[in-house]
């Protein structure tokens, strides 16, 4: 009787054998083409971040930002932040936007139904008064305004609209409206902007104002960064190794991803913690999308499409200087909650805009941007995970060659590090921001050690985000964004980019 | 001895206000943001405060008003220094409780006449 | 080729450029701190010098003049950033003082120079460098560099001649927006045109009639910032007769700008019902701006007007008309003939009770 199970078994195993040997055998070279895809991409990249860091080091001599502060006819700008149970920090926080070197600027705050003291505080510090100001309707909005609030001094550049909770893509829409000057700019409540930030973000626009229609600055991590009265005094690196990781990642997404994609004017990301949109382009694109959990690609995307087909000839820009600095998550729970966010953020808007893939009418945006997002940016970590899973079984089926298996995997670490330190060095000789060799010390452990559980924990939240992407278009609209909106509530740090890890 | 705050966070012009003010006769002490401005204006006895409106964190208007709320130094005289000549910033300036408005780029003798003026003017 | 060795190449080569890279950071990093301390070292001897250069009484100034003059090159190297940074800063005998080392050390000769170099960003930098030291001789050749091929060059060029504050140059820099696209962008022009200052009138009054709408709009524009009673009649002209809707908003924004009451009947026109949208909302705040009574009547039927943007200006100009806009609006308000009018009204008494107490005895 065993003789006939093991019979049944061992055929059954052989079966699997030879049905995985095939597979695997059959995935080689698209695996391998791949991989020579996705790391010349990043050579690619590296080579467009480098170009354009030395053009902008260059021309810091005659940037003329004295001239932008200094000219009446810089465009005022009007600095939208949502706030949701901000209670701790937004008081100190819209000091110190009230205080950012620009000539003129306004503060909206949108309070988006908090249920602490968050409208209190602001009251209080600023001395508050209503006012019956009718909030144009000039983007569509969900939430009901409530009240608007100025300060009664008259003469402090800010506004407090309050509204029924909705979240944070009506909020910022709600500030659109509210929103008085030409130029608007988003604003995590949390983040931290260097003292002349909004002068960098809007320089373009005063360089080139028939053209450009957004622009967004580099964002980076303030964990373990000395912080004195509301400015970032020195840039280190944090304690904790998941935020020492994180700290890299970012260096890799902003110096050498969104920077690259700027320099071939395919940049489809402007962060939401800190970019800058002409406002009447955000009204035109009917400004972000409530149901969409990537809002902050979902419009970049928008406009590009927007603009082009109008035919009309504009430009997106990316400010490599570091101007906005952001609490990264320092616990895993909350880190992959993030992670999965933003994957599944990306999977929907890559859904959406599935019509602009490998369209020829949104030329770099819809050729050569939107697809690599899909195959190397969405798909990348399936590959991941799947050979993850599927290599220690094939080895231990004896069908994956252990030395084929090793050289990959050593090639593909290799790689990684190369590319990390590729991002280390193009920071060290463009800004320099952390001056302390045991910084750097840290920084380059970092980009040995990410590819040892941090790069396959992303992996595999990143997966379980495109997962919950796929499962969601099958349920009900309304019920899923109230629990993501819920969700984003919870947690505290603010929003980064999406495409962290390139 | 007369003693004179100079507050900003571009070093060149701290020497050089200083330099003059100290080439004048007057005392000086300096502080390279807001911050320090303040506590300096609460720790050391001071005649006059020389504030450069754009600094970062606490800006000279923000330690203006707040110089202002606090009874010591209620009625210390201040001079405001700025890059923006803007008229709504002039008006904001006073409104804070500046004594004095001199905007950059600006003459350092000439800085140091409305000093001697400014003091003259809040002794009488 | 074998996959071991293949493979092996691979990871050489990439560790080979890891260790590279890694080398260059650190090297850079220990490069630049030594490089700052030595400048900090040679230059903090000198730092007295440089402020008696620019604070102290003539005759320190004159020594400390010759003491910078006669300084080796390299310590001079070290120095020349803050001496040129200083420029900005201050004005007044010392910035004479400073810009006459600039000029005896050759700094300025070097720049006129480089004006014709062939990297743009040395002409760049002779530029921002000739224009932050104010040299009237480098006019004609940065009007030349408004027809550069580099648009960062033509840009630096046009804020130069700007703090040249040279009348000359007024003329070329508006040509620069003949062309689409613009040599320059527009505000950048009237920066420059700005900074000259009323020597520049006389070319903008001049362009106001050019086809071009970059430079029509760029000369308004700056004859509105620039002020001066001579301007009404063009701009006035402006508003009646230029065919551009955009040409005529911003003239009838100048007009506002400028305050004088000559305008008032053009803008009384160029309010009615006939007008494109742009041109009514600028032509009604303007009518606040120009503080006449006389316009009271028209902004008061603008509160009931059927283009929102048009009605909202009219309740906060109203308001600049003193008393008389205030009383009108009160009216409005009690006025149940007119709904939406009395919503616009009640919203600007609101806002305007809360910054100043209202006149005893209006109500």
């Amino acid at each position: 009787m065993s003789g006939v199970l093991d019979g049944v078994l061992g055929g059954a195993l052989d079966g699997a054998r030879d049905l995985l040997a095939a597979g695997l055998d059959a995935a080689s070279v698209p695996v391998l083409a791949y991989f020579v895809a996705i790391n010349t991409s990043y050579l690619l990249l590296i080579g467009l971040a480098v170009a354009e860091l030395v053009r902008h080091v260059r021309r810091a001599p005659y940037a003329g930002q004295e001239d932008v502060y200094a000219s009446p006819m810089t465009l005022p700008v009007s600095l939208v932040v949502p706030a949701y149970n901000e209670a701790a920090g937004i008081v100190s926080s819209v000091q110190a936007l009230l205080a950012l070197r620009y000539p003129v600027h306004e503060v909206v705050v949108v309070d988006d139904g908090s249920t602490d003291a968050t409208y209190e505080v602001l009251r209080a510090a600023h001395d508050l008064v209503e006012v019956p100001r009718v909030v144009p309707g000039d983007v569509p909005t969900r939430g009901r305004v409530l009240s608007v609030h100025v300060p009664r001094d008259g003469r402090t550049p800010l506004v407090v609209v309050r509204k029924t909770n909705s979240g944070r893509s009506d909020a910022l829409n709600v500030g659109i409206n509210a929103a008085r000057h030409d130029l608007v700019c988003f604003v995590d409540a949390d983040s931290i902007l260097d003292p002349d930030a909004l002068l960098s973000v809007a320089a373009p626009f005063a360089d080139d104002p028939d053209r450009v229609v957004a622009t967004g600055g580099a964002v980076r991590a303030v964990n373990g960064c000395r912080v004195v009265a509301g400015r970032v005094v020195e840039a280190r690196m944090p304690a904790g190794w998941l935020a020492r990781v994180q700290v890299v990642e970012y260096l890799r997404a902003f110096m050498l991803g969104r920077t690259g994609w700027s320099r071939i004017r395919a940049l489809v990301l402007i962060s939401g913690a800190f970019g800058l949109y002409r406002r009447d382009v955000l009204v035109e694109v009917g400004g972000l999308d409530p149901d969409c959990i990537g809002e902050d690609l979902e419009l970049c995307v928008r406009v590009h499409r927007a603009m082009r087909d109008q035919g009309r000839d504009y430009r997106v820009v990316f400010v490599a200087e570091p101007v906005s600095w952001t609490e990264v998550p320092s616990t895993l729970s909350v880190l992959a909650s993030q992670r999965r966010r933003w994957h599944r953020g990306l999977a929907e808007v890559l859904w959406r805009h599935r019509s602009a893939l490998g369209n020829p009418r949104y030329g770099r945006i819809g050729l050569v941007a939107l697809p690599y997002y899909l195959v190397f940016e969405l798909a990348a970590p399936l590959l991941e995970v799947v050979g993850l899973l599927l290599v220690p079984v094939g080895l231990a089926l004896g069908v994956v060659d252990a030395g084929y298996a090793l050289a990959f995997l050593l090639v593909s670490c290799v790689y990684a590090v190369f590319v990390s330190v590729a991002a280390l060095a193009v920071e060290e000789f463009s800004f320099h921001r952390y001056g302390r060799w045991r910084d750097l010390a840290v920084a380059m452990a970092v980009t040995v050690v990410e590819n040892v559980g941090y790069r396959q924990l992303t992996a595999l939240w990143r997966l379980q985000g495109l997962w919950a992407a796929l499962r969601r278009r099958e349920q009900v609209w309304g019920v899923m964004t109230r629990t993501g909106f819920a969700e984003e509530a919870l947690i505290p740090s603010a929003r980064a980019s999406l495409e962290v890890s390139p | 001895m007369t003693t004179v705050l100079v507050a900003d966070d571009d070093a060149d012009i701290r020497e050089l206000v200083a330099f003059k003010l100290a080439q004048a006769g007057f005392e000086v002490v300096t502080a390279p943001d807001g911050v320090s401005a303040l506590e300096t204006a609460r720790t050391t006895p001071l005649d006059l405060a020389v504030l450069d409106l754009m600094m970062p964190g606490l800006s000279g208007l923000d330690v203006c008003a707040q110089l202002r709320r606090e009874e010591a130094t209620a009625t210390l005289p201040v001079i405001m220094l700025t890059a923006k000549a803007q008229e709504q910033d002039v008006a904001t300036g006073f409104a804070a409780g500046a004594d004095d408005y001199v905007v950059k780029p600006f003459s350092p003798r000439e800085l140091v006449s409305r000093v001697q003026a400014v003091l003259a003017r809040t002794r009488r | 080729m074998t996959t071991p060795a293949v493979v092996a190449a691979a990871v050489t080569a990439l560790s080979a450029l890891v260790v590279v890279l890694a080398l260059a950071i650190a090297a850079r990093r220990s490069l630049r701190r030594r490089a700052v301390l030595h400048r900090r070292a040679l230059s903090a001897p000198v730092r007295p010098a440089l402020m008696e250069l620019l604070a102290g009484e003539p005759d320190e100034q004159a020594r400390a003049a010759a003491r910078l003059r006669t300084l080796d090159r390299r310590t001079w190297d070290a120095v020349e950033p803050s001496v040129v940074g200083l420029l900005a800063k201050v004005r007044g005998e010392g910035r004479r003082e400073v810009v006459g080392v600039l000029a005896d050390r050759g700094v300025l000769a070097r720049a006129r120079r480089d004006l014709r170099a062939t990297s743009g960003a040395r002409r760049a930098r002779a530029a921002e460098l000739l224009g932050a030291v104010e040299e009237q001789a480098a006019a004609r050749p940065l009007v030349r560099l408004l027809r550069d091929r580099d648009p960062e060059v033509r840009l630096v060029a046009a804020r130069a001649l700007g703090r040249l504050a040279s009348p000359h140059a007024a003329t070329a820099l508006l040509a620069a927006l003949e062309r689409t696209p613009a040599r320059v962008p527009g505000p950048v022009v009237a920066q420059a045109l700005l900074r000259i200052g009323p020597g520049a009138a006389g070319a903008c009054a001049a362009a106001l009639a050019s086809p071009s709408t970059a430079v029509a709009t760029t000369a308004v524009e700056v004859l509105g910032r620039l002020g001066g009673s001579g301007s009404v009649g063009p701009l006035r002209e402006r508003l009646e007769q230029d065919e551009r809707a955009l040409v005529r908003a911003r003239a009838a924004t100048a007009l506002g700008r400028l305050g004088l009451p000559g305008a008032l009947p053009a803008l009384l026109v160029a309010v009615g019902p006939h007008e494109e949208p742009a041109v009514r909302v600028a032509a009604a705040r303007a009518m606040g701006e120009l503080g006449s009574t006389g316009a009271a009547p028209a902004l008061c039927a603008l509160l009931d007007d059927d283009d929102e943007r048009v009605a909202a200006q009219a309740g906060p100009a109203l308001l600049r008309l003193g008393a008389h806009g205030l009383d009108l609006l009160r009216r409005a308000d009690e006025d149940p003939a007119s709904p939406a009018a009395a919503a616009r009204a009640r919203e600007v008494l609101a806002q305007a009770s809360l910054h100043a107490p209202v006149p005893a005895g209006a109500s």
